[in-house]
């Protein structure tokens, strides 16, 4: 029997999903997709009543040119808004609820939650492919079309935390990047459930050869700015994620990576550990 | 542009400067840009108090710049910025 309830742990930040109003079918599948992240129930945790529901398209999806997510922050209330999904989350009560259409799924939601948790503990959800590679934590990062998708496929002989997004967390005066259920463009890849220490940070260009340069500090900065989703649409948001991101570039070195289409890349990244004595 | 206009930063603008450079974002589109020293010098200049005026004669005074280079050029990145929402003008 299917349980009524599932917890999710990501970055050991704990969400219990309430599914009483979701069908045995809409359940298996959420346990499917998140396996690796539940953790048993834990009663402190905030909770979100999730339902399927039919009716009309919360955003039309007819004539929609790109996927539309809209959110909103409004004190401690996180708004948010897709074509299949709508819901809330109360940070101060604990408490959230999501509808979804038939057709909807609940990934968008939890993405745009975990954001905002991981801002709010000085962390960042970050558009990035993270590889645990001999017991540190490597980040890829950049936009759409940049190889986050294809320094993954080339680092198959590693562990693999996603192609798409990773959270930065700060742990003390470290940062660890930790996997996260959410998937870019290897749906079948696995959702590694695991964390590292943060070992170097890359953002990514397509070259004919593999190389490294370094950034300067404030295009470092801003790189990574620009690949943290959901949360910059507030200036006081925008703000606290600039700091985080300088408080980040200071502490763990930022090249870019150059790199071509095998996994050369690796060596580039060894001895570049290596001079720095890491 | 009136040069007796007084540049504020938009309320839905985030800065920093971080080494010597601003950092710009603009929240309501999360773009986020990165200023050459002197419009980062510029920015720095634009408080809601100082005239575009006042801010060309900065400009002036601290850059091997003529009058007219530096009216030329601080009206155009205040056009820029204007344009996309970074400052409003009083």
């Amino acid at each position: 029997m299917l349980e009524n309830r599932i917890t999710l742990s990501i970055a050991d930040w704990s969400l219990n999903l309430s599914l009483d109003e979701c069908d045995a079918p809409a359940r298996s599948r959420l346990l499917d997709r998140y396996a690796a992240f539940c953790v048993p129930y834990q009663p402190d945790a905030p909770t979100v009543r999730v339902r399927v529901e039919s009716g009309a398209d919360f955003i039309p999806i007819a004539g929609a040119a790109v996927w539309q997510i809209r959110t909103a922050r409004r004190d401690q209330r996180i708004e948010f808004e897709s074509h299949f999904e709508r819901g809330w989350f109360d940070r101060a009560a604990g408490q959230g609820d999501l509808t979804l259409r038939p057709k909807g799924v609940i990934e968008n939601y939890l993405r745009v939650l975990y954001a905002w948790f991981a801002l709010e503990h000085n962390s960042l959800l970050l558009h990035a492919c993270g590889i645990l590679r001999d017991g540190r934590g490597y980040v890829f990062f950049g936009p759409s079309g940049s190889g986050k998708t294809t320094t993954a496929l080339l680092s198959a002989a590693h562990t693999i935390l996603s192609d798409d997004l990773v959270i930065i967390k700060r742990i003390g005066q470290e940062f660890h990047v930790c996997g996260v259920p959410f998937r870019g463009d290897l749906p079948e890849a696995p959702r590694t459930n695991a964390s590292a220490k943060l070992g170097g940070l890359f953002a990514l260009a397509k070259e004919t050869r593999h190389y490294l340069t370094p950034l300067a500090l404030p295009d470092a900065v801003a790189q990574l700015a620009r690949c943290v989703p959901f949360v910059m649409g507030q200036p006081e948001h925008a703000r606290r994620v600039t700091d985080i991101c300088f408080d980040l570039a200071q502490r763990v070195p930022v090249r870019t990576l150059h790199f071509r289409r095998d996994d050369g890349f690796w060596s580039v990244i060894d001895d570049h550990q290596l001079a720095r004595g890491a | 542009m009136d040069l007796s206009k007084r540049p504020t930063p938009h309320p839905q603008v985030a800065a920093r400067v971080v080494d010597g450079s601003a950092i710009v974002i603009l929240a309501d589109t999360a773009e986020v840009n990165v200023l050459n020293p002197v419009g980062t010098r510029v920015w720095e200049l634009i408080d809601g108090t100082r005239t575009v005026q006042d801010i060309v004669q900065h400009i002036v005074a601290e850059y091997a710049v003529s009058d007219a280079q530096a009216a030329q050029d601080v009206q155009s990145f205040l056009q820029t910025l204007l344009d996309a929402n970074a400052i409003t003008l009083h």
